[in-house]
């Protein structure tokens, strides 16, 4: 039995990543309120805004351009980054979705970036 | 052996495992700028290297003739853009001479340098293949 995860994917500046799905309280418009700052780099028009609750059990919000949607996905088709491509803590990985890889991220982690 | 900008460059046969088109890239967040980004490969992640920035000569201008090899050395893999594949040639060790100091390429990371007798065909830099991989990894821990 193969054992699987649901991920949200999303975007940002063109770049598609996905989270776990658990992670996320919920989605939101943008507004004008602390986030965790850029860590995926700079959204082109920033409309939605992932929540999603810090260690310290605060919520944080994190500025995206867009969701693409909730994928259940294998948990074989996630991969750890390759060590010259693991920087940080941000991403921590990678889905395969065919020959394009889908970086993996954990909000709750990025919230101390 | 493939070209890279004004660069010819060789790789030891045992440290390439495939040469490829490439796949869709995937740039990464907060990377340094020689690693491109990562491509899915045959069901694996690997980070995409411009040699070009990596050895800071310049940058990579992708061309439709531009192909990736997969280098790997024990443990670490990751993919090279090239501009183009020259093909395989049979090098005597005999023939490999110290890299210079002041070349274009850092010392530290060339086995040497050989010249073949092949019109076009120049210097080639051999890349020291493991020190690369290595090098990046170290670079990448560091920022």
């Amino acid at each position: 039995m193969t054992s699987t995860v649901d991920i949200l994917v999303f975007e940002v500046a063109g770049v598609r990543f996905a989270a776990d799905a658990s992670q996320v309280v919920r989605i939101d418009r943008a507004v004008d309120e602390a986030s965790v700052g850029a860590p995926l780099g700079m959204p082109a028009v920033g409309l939605r805004a992932l929540v999603f609750r810090a260690g310290d059990g605060g919520l944080r919000r994190l500025d995206i351009d867009k969701v693409s949607g909730v994928k259940t996905v294998a948990i074989e088709s996630l991969r750890r980054l390759p060590p010259p491509a693991r920087v940080g803590h941000v991403p921590i990985g990678a889905w395969l979705d065919g020959d394009e890889a889908v970086l993996l991220v954990d909000l709750e982690r990025m919230a101390g970036t | 052996m493939f070209s890279l900008g004004d660069l010819q460059l060789g790789v030891p046969s045992q440290n390439v495992r495939e040469v490829t088109r490439m796949g869709p890239l995937t740039p990464l967040p907060r990377m340094s700028a020689a690693v491109l980004g990562v491509v899915g490969h045959r069901g694996e992640v690997l980070p995409v290297v411009d040699l070009l920035r990596f050895l800071g000569v310049g940058e990579l201008k992708p061309s439709p003739r531009a192909r990736i090899f997969i280098g790997v050395a024990g443990s670490l893999s990751a993919a090279f853009m090239a501009d183009s594949v020259i093909g395989l040639r049979k090098v005597f060790t005999a023939d490999i001479w110290p890299a210079p100091v002041t070349g274009h390429v850092p010392a530290e990371l060339l086995l040497g340098i050989v010249t073949t007798d092949r019109e076009g065909e120049g210097a080639i830099n051999l890349l020291n293949l493991v020190r690369v991989l290595q090098s990046a990894r170290q670079r990448a821990v560091a920022r």
